[in-house]
């Protein structure tokens, strides 16, 4: 009984480390979007004049 | 006709000799000198070397600028400026760039040389150990203080229930 | 009009409670001035220490007193608070300002004071007429105000460290312009705030210290300086540890590390607490987010289209590096500059001038450590606006009801609508004073509104106006403006009413 309950938090902790880990790689992601989106943009600027 | 000579040849040996423009200068009047060969002076505070070349930051009366250059001309320089050191001065020619399209459009100039004119040196900054003896000490009452209070305060509590004083 | 309403006349005790509670916060700075020793031992800056001390004593006998003689344990109220946070944010600058002062560093008091205010208020404006020979003890305590003001705030760090009552907690909360919802206690919201700090700090501090050694900087300097830049991106500061602001590095890296930190940092914590919770989805479906990403693209874009047009960027890389960089920078209201202050007075079209300057009134999202009108209340404005025309057009009985997407879907009420609209009109008000006042001392008209606009919105970008030969009318003015901005106006309102009501009623 024992080691199961040990087993049932472990689990739990590392879906909540999991969530926290791709939420920060989400927000960061959205930063690289950003970027590329400008990057596009400015290459764009510069075929089309 | 030698005179003449004479006259035009220091004539000529003047004219393009340029006076150091000044950081404030360059950076005022930007238009003036972009893509031009000027000479610079100015006090260290930074240096990145980056393979065979290096960004050499220099500073001057509250204007700073990147001088980019050989990596051997940066490793001549032995102090950079910061709160203990003075940097080396270095002086030199090179070309203004009000927005280097080979750096990302940054304003840097491309150094054709660069020297070190007057080496830096180390700043003391001896610390005043009455000034420090006393300080610490009004610190520590000030926290000792702090606590007391919030101590007798505690114990007050206890004695005299709110609002009775 | 003032006699018109029935308003309780001030009463010492009102004097007592806001007194009281800004002995906590004169304890939160005396603890802050402590931290910079560290590294002054770590520099061997020696010399520095006793400045900090100084300044920690004052902190701690001006905390001392306000505890003894105005302790109080009756309730704050709301206007309490917000007097409170007003006045807090005054009176930690003004504390914070006696290391520097003391360091020599800035050229007069009021400097000093100037360069504390910009500090804690997340701006980033400066008055240091020689950063880069700075003491890094001093230079680092810049940016870790900007990070305790700005990043996490300064009224959070005292609830969470010495905590207190729940209803004054929550109304001092929301005097610093925080709203609650993160966590039903105040004191855990407080928590999770320094916590995820915390860790968008060493994230941002990775980020930088690996762009910095990738471009040739030794490990020492490159881990200093981005420890500084992270603190600094992430509260959205924009002070930086050399004169040249990022231009100093030359990096394209170092400045996309900028950007990763300056757009987290101008998220909003509940939304950080959504998507680092697991709800993912928060993170486009956020009406803030959506607003925030339009305007920077498309100002990026209109910014960088004029740059290229005006033959001043000829490349890809330098219209990125440059416009839109700026823009990043002054929507996110953090203030890195890869331009020199100088050229966007005398280089830069009108036009990129004005969009920046619109970029940095409208700001960041609404209880992020971004300044500016904020992300929620232009996209309410906004949404009302559509509602308002859909009106017009409809027959008579049809009814117009607008919602938006703010973590939970929220109606658009007239409450939200009018609170919106009341906060952007002061704002605006301040704009116009802070530009003509700018204009009266001989600038010109779109370099006042950016400098303005740069000081309300906390931004600090700069087009060289700010500089210590500014005249002290006007580095009183841009303070003034810097706190009232940070405050989202309405606490200055506040304090401005409570002292009008000393003068007319007395105080009884």
């Amino acid at each position: 009984m024992i080691v199961g309950l040990r087993e049932f938090s472990l689990r739990e902790f590392l879906k909540k480390n999991l969530d926290l880990i791709t939420g920060i790689f989400a927000e960061i992601g959205l930063t690289v979007l950003v970027m590329l989106l400008s990057f596009a943009l400015c290459l764009l600027i510069l075929i089309f004049s | 006709m030698k005179r003449a000579v004479l006259v035009i040849l220091l004539l000529l040996l003047l004219a393009p000799s340029a006076r150091a423009e000044t950081l404030r200068e360059l950076l005022d009047e930007p238009a003036s000198y972009d893509g031009r060969q000027v000479s610079f002076r100015g006090e260290v505070i930074g240096v990145i070397i980056k393979g065979d070349h290096a960004w050499v930051n220099i500073f001057d009366n509250g204007s700073a600028i990147g001088v980019w250059c050989r990596a051997e001309e940066a490793r001549e320089i032995s102090f950079i400026g910061d709160y203990t050191h003075r940097g080396d001065i270095v002086a030199g020619t090179g070309i203004f760039h009000l927005a280097c399209a080979e750096h990302g459009g940054d304003v840097d100039i491309h150094a054709i040389s660069l020297t070190v004119s007057e080496k830096g040196h180390v700043i003391e900054r001896p610390m005043d150990v009455l000034l420090f003896s006393v300080s610490a000490l009004i610190a520590l009452a000030a926290v000792l203080l702090s606590f007391y209070l919030w101590h007798l305060r505690k114990e007050r509590r206890k004695r005299v229930p709110w609002p009775f004083y | 009009m003032w006699g018109a309403m029935v308003l309780t006349p001030l009463t010492k005790e009102d004097l007592r409670i806001v007194g009281f509670n800004l002995s906590r916060i004169s304890y939160v700075t005396g603890f802050v001035l402590f931290l910079p020793i560290i590294v002054a031992i770590f520099f061997n800056e020696f010399d520095n220490i006793p400045y900090f001390l100084i300044g920690s004593a004052i902190s701690f006998i001006l905390g001392s007193i306000l505890y003894h003689f105005l302790y109080t344990q009756a309730e704050m109220e709301l206007k309490h608070a917000l007097v409170m946070a007003a006045v807090a944010w005054l009176f930690a600058p003004l504390l914070a300002s006696i290391p520097i002062w003391l360091s020599g560093s800035m050229a007069s008091p009021l400097d000093a004071c100037f360069e504390s205010i910009s500090g804690f208020t997340g701006t980033g404006l400066t008055l240091a007429p020689d950063i880069d020979h700075m003491s890094r003890s001093i230079n680092f305590l810049r940016h870790f105000l900007q990070f305790m003001g700005d990043g996490i705030g300064i009224i959070v760090i005292s609830l969470s460290i010495l905590g207190r009552t729940e209803m004054s907690s929550v109304l001092a909360f929301k005097g610093e312009a925080k709203e609650v919802g993160i966590r039903p206690s105040i004191v855990r919201t407080s928590r999770i705030i320094i916590g995820i700090g915390v860790m968008f700090l060493a994230i941002g501090t990775a980020l930088f210290t690996v762009a910095g050694i990738q471009e040739g900087l030794d490990p020492g300097q490159a881990f200093f300086d981005g420890l500084n830049h992270a603190m600094t991106g992430y509260a959205t500061g924009g002070f930086t540890v050399h004169s040249q602001s990022l231009l100093y590095y030359h990096s394209l890296w170092v400045e996309v590390a900028a950007i990763v930190i300056m757009i987290i940092g101008a998220l909003n914590f509940n939304l950080h607490y959504a998507v680092l919770g697991g709800r993912r989805s928060e993170i486009l479906r956020n009406l803030e987010v959506r607003v925030l990403l339009f305007l920077m693209v498309a100002f990026g874009f209109l910014v960088s289209s004029n740059l290229f047009s005006s033959g001043l960027y000829p490349t890809a890389e330098s219209l990125f590096r440059k416009g839109f960089f700026q823009v990043i920078s002054a929507q996110t209201t953090t203030g890195f500059q890869t331009v020199p202050p100088v050229h966007l007075m005398l280089v830069w079209p009108v036009f990129s001038i004005l969009i920046l300057s619109l970029a940095m009134l409208l700001g960041g999202s609404a209880n992020s450590t971004s300044g500016g009108i904020k992300m929620l209340r232009v996209g309410v404005l906004f949404k009302s606006l559509v509602n308002e025309i859909k009106r017009s057009l409809l027959p008579r009985s049809a009814v117009v009801v607008g919602s938006f997407h703010h973590v939970e879907e929220t109606p658009l009420s007239d409450k939200i609508i009018r609170g919106s609209a009341v906060i952007a009109m002061g704002y605006l008000i301040l704009f116009m004073m802070g530009t003509m006042l700018t204009v009266l001392h001989g600038y010109g008209l779109e370099d006042s509104m950016f400098e303005t606009a740069s000081a309300l919105g906390n931004v600090g970008l700069s087009c060289g106006i700010t500089s210590p030969s500014m005249s002290p009318l006007l580095k009183v003015t841009y303070m003034f403006l810097m706190w009232a901005g940070k405050l989202e106006v309405i606490a200055v309102f506040v304090l401005i009413g409570f002292i009008l009501l000393a003068l007319r009623r007395g105080i009884k």
